[in-house]
């Protein structure tokens, strides 16, 4: 047995350290340690209780937004006014988070995720099993810039590269309303600060033309289908087919856009854009059984779960209020554009209840309140330097608590908002996979998930911005700290990575008595629990391969896999397919031999 | 970086911790404490920019109520010290450069790596919080360029969000805040908080946020200036602003009252 450590592996608000036990190429046992604590949950007692939605977003810059609104969600429940906030202060809080959503997405997909299937491994093995050209599209769409294979530096890709500019696009419309971003600054208690003019519609209109552009193009392949090249209705056009259908229908109607395209011509121009790519050669079921390819990257095999309720759970906070005056901060089923709601590890849906939510510390460097409701949650740290250690797996090894719905661990993200909603192709294809043996969520679904729901957002952000939106409207409804007093409010949303929570309780000046953050990357990446439940992250790279060659060629054992450890591309896919934050580097210590190496991901 | 390689510029993202107990274990990377990190690198660079309010005066992590001794290369909020130490000079003879905010504009790192690069570092001008002046005026706040000024001066002063004018009584820090947000603009110099009808919340001054907090309350309503030296930085602003104040207010009366 040979212990890999991956430290780092940064996440949203720091960094994250991946300890992997590996027997026979297979992960055997894992670890998640989030090795970084800075207390805004002390910072914020006693503080006006408006400065928390400026604040919060500081905890992260990636998706700074989703803090800004889920506080103030806190706060217009706090304040007792989430009911009078004016629509078109909520259409303006929607067409911002989407707008991070997107680029938040587009950025994990291009900038931070696909890069690794560049990783030089695939070279070696796609060239072994005669799949050279397919290798060929992936360096020459995915590689990050400063690459370099055997030695040879590899220019960066042509999707890597046409996919930055329109991040930056991305946060220029949100600088529109939100005045710069990141840490955009319009969200507020009462509804927002900036008051749009038809100029400002026309201008976000003009960047969303563009984004399109490149979806139809580089992620999409519409064009080349011959399906549309208009920008404006390639959302329309896609969501035709894989969403406003049932969900086998969404299913078939992707296999016979696959089952179409060429297999001896992979170029963007014969139809393999980036997601076609992604959707045939990253799974075993969907590229190998199903469209009989002669192999696959078989990301379906990795970051799965057993098919347990207890073990695991799918959990979404609902997002993105509902066109009308006011919204329930509760966040009933139904209520919000993608809904609420708690599906168990075998897909069975019930109604949520923010009433459930707990954390545990018993593995958290934490000294008090286990398995609290974040209304009473604590955040007292270890004060003493002996006890922060992260060899240790029956003492504490990790900075983040260990939330729990029901006592069940719970992925969130694009995944479980998906299944959650029953969004017809991402719950069509969960169910193929269980049907057939594999685990329903898994690093290959993660990743369509939030792809489709880029494109699901995209065409509900043109009817925010060109219907919805009245420049005319009502921006903002009267807030006054007086309202503030002796009250606790709960905001309910979710950032691009999954369920984010705000509680907060006011005392009787209006201040900030107890204010708690649960964010998405400790849902995902929590250590284990009082009742030694493993966390998400850590369930998940159970069982998958460590590395590319026994992933991929398992049965074929044409490449030694002596070199699996030094380059455990499982424990990458499955890691970053949660979207934790950028990985500059990497360092992979292999305790068998006691040999340590560097390696460059970014 | 083991210890033999000089370093030509060290850019340092992020508030260093000093707990629990001076080990620096409340952040690590890669096993290792990050102060221990910062500290060596910081040994063989020519030049150590700090980016960000976290790394330069310590920011939020070292706000009131942290317990984790998190603060700036060198500075805790305004006071000198932090990670480094008040007398620590990189080898090009120059403190650490601090290039604050919350986040610190783009331009602002950028063109200072590029005027270390181009052979300008000798020429960076700092304040007494180590801030380039080219970016952070000593002499100048936001305020004397926003895109409300004009409110301001003809005393239409907002209580209400969303009404379109100064927003001075709802809070905003921009009056003693000294960046050039107003002229440079953010994102593709496209837009700025004020003119989105968001107060300025002093982002990029030392000791933020405790000393532009709260936020949404009029300065001179504020408690405690924790940090923030009136006398020595925005006297000359908030007294011309008054008097500017003043006299267009009482023109203003004169004419409705001709």
């Amino acid at each position: 047995m040979a212990t890999v450590v991956v430290d780092p592996l940064t996440r949203i608000e720091g960094h994250l350290r991946l300890t992997a036990e590996v027997s026979d190429g297979v992960i055997t046992n894992a670890h998640s340690s989030g090795t970084m604590y800075r207390g805004f949950e002390q910072i914020l007692k006693g503080r006006d209780p408006r400065d928390a939605s400026r604040i919060t977003q500081r905890i992260c810059g990636v998706c700074p937004t989703g803090h800004a609104m889920t506080s103030v969600n806190a706060l217009d429940d706090a304040f007792g006014l989430a009911e009078y906030i004016p629509k078109d202060a909520l259409v303006v809080r929607n067409i911002v988070q989407c707008l991070n959503t997107i680029a938040s997405h587009a950025t994990h997909i291009y900038v931070l995720w696909l890069l690794d299937l560049a990783n030089p491994a695939y070279k070696t093995i796609l060239e072994t099993i005669n799949l050279k050209p397919v290798w060929d599209e992936l360096v020459g769409r995915f590689a990050p810039i400063s690459h370099s294979i055997e030695g040879k530096a590899v220019p960066p890709g042509s999707s890597y590269l046409a996919a930055i500019p329109e991040k930056k696009a991305l946060q220029e419309a949100i600088a529109v309303f939100g005045g710069k971003m990141p840490i955009q600054m319009t969200s507020i208690v009462g509804g927002v600060t900036c008051t749009p003019t038809v100029a400002d519609i026309g201008r976000i209109a003009s960047y969303y033309v563009r984004v399109m552009e490149f979806v139809n193009h580089y992620v999409l392949g519409l064009d080349a289908l011959g399906i549309t090249s208009d920008p404006l209705e390639t959302a329309d056009k896609w969501l035709e087919l894989t969403h406003d259908v049932s969900k086998d229908k969404a299913v078939a109607n992707v296999l016979d856009i696959l089952g179409g395209l060429p297999t001896d011509d992979f170029s963007r121009a014969a139809g393999w854009s980036d997601v076609a790519l992604l959707a045939a050669f990253g799974s075993e079921l969907i590229g190998e059984t199903l469209l009989g390819l002669p192999a696959s990257l078989k990301f379906d095999t990795i970051g799965g779960y057993p098919v347990d309720p207890t073990k695991i759970g799918f959990l979404s906070y609902g997002v993105f209020y509902a066109i009308k005056e006011g919204y329930d901060p509760t966040s009933p089923k139904g209520e919000r554009f993608i809904t609420s709601g708690f599906t168990s590890g075998d897909l069975k849906y019930e109604e949520f209840n923010h009433h459930n939510v707990t954390e545990h510390v018993a593995h958290s460097f934490y000294t008090s309140g286990n398995d609290l409701h974040p209304w009473g949650g604590e955040t007292e740290p270890v004060k003493t330097t002996a006890t922060i250690k992260y060899d240790d797996p029956a003492a504490k090894y990790s900075w983040l608590k260990a939330p729990r719905y029901k006592q069940i661990p719970c992925e969130v993200g694009p995944l479980a908002r998906m299944i959650n909603a029953k969004e017809p192709l991402v719950t069509g294809l969960a169910e193929t996979f269980l049907a057939n043996c594999y685990s329903p969520a898994n690093v290959y679904t993660r990743m369509l998930a939030r792809a489709q729901e880029t494109i699901i957002l995209a065409r509900e952000l043109k009817k925010w911005v060109l219907v919805d939106l009245d420049s005319n409207g009502k921006f903002y409804t009267h807030a006054d700290l007086s309202m503030a007093k002796n009250s606790q409010g709960v905001g309910l949303w979710e950032a691009p990575r999954g369920a984010l929570g705000h509680w907060i309780v006011t005392d009787g000046a209006s201040k900030i008595a107890n204010y708690q953050p649960v964010v998405p990357s400790t849902w995902n990446l929590c250590p284990r629990d009082t009742n030694g439940k493993l966390g998400p992250v850590e369930l998940a790279l159970v069982g998958s391969k460590v590395g590319p060659v026994g992933n991929v060629l398992s049965t074929l054992g044409a490449i030694p896999l002596s070199k699996e450890n030094e380059n455990p591309t499982g424990i990458f896919h499955v890691g970053r397919s949660f979207d934790p934050c950028i990985a500059c580097a990497v360092h992979t210590i292999d305790m068998n031999t006691n040999k340590k190496y560097e390696l460059r991901i970014l | 970086m083991t210890g033999e390689k000089p370093l030509g510029v060290l850019v340092i993202e992020g508030a260093i911790a000093d707990g629990p107990e001076g080990s620096g274990k409340y952040t690590t990377v890669g096993g290792k404490p990050f102060k221990e990190m910062v500290q060596r690198c910081a040994a063989k660079a020519s030049y150590v920019v700090a980016f960000g309010m976290c790394a330069t005066y310590g920011g939020i992590p070292a706000a009131r109520g942290s317990v984790t001794d998190n603060m700036g290369a060198q500075f805790l909020q305004t006071t000198k010290g932090g990670i480094l130490g008040a007398g620590y000079t990189s080898g090009a003879g120059l403190p650490v450069v601090n290039i604050p905010g919350c986040p610190a504009h783009p331009d602002w790192i950028m063109l200072t790596l590029a005027a270390i690069i181009l052979g300008k570092g000798g020429l960076i001008e700092l304040d007494e919080y180590n801030r380039p002046t080219a970016f952070f005026p000593p002499d100048y706040t936001i305020h004397e360029n926003c895109p409300r000024r004009g409110f301001y001066d003809i005393g239409q002063l907002d209580t209400e969000f969303t009404e379109g004018h100064c927003l001075w009584k709802l809070g905003c820090k921009a009056p003693y805040t000294h960046a050039d947000c107003a002229t440079r603009l953010w994102n593709n110099h496209l837009n700025m908080c004020t003119q989105a009808g968001s107060p300025c919340i002093g982002c990029v001054q030392p000791g933020f946020p405790d000393s532009t907090s709260p936020f949404y309350v009029e300065m001179e309503k504020v408690p405690t200036l924790v940090g923030v030296d009136i006398n020595t930085i925005a006297k000359a602003a908030i007294g011309a602003a008054a008097i500017g104040v003043g006299a267009h207010a009482a023109r203003r009366i004169g004419m409705k009252e001709e």
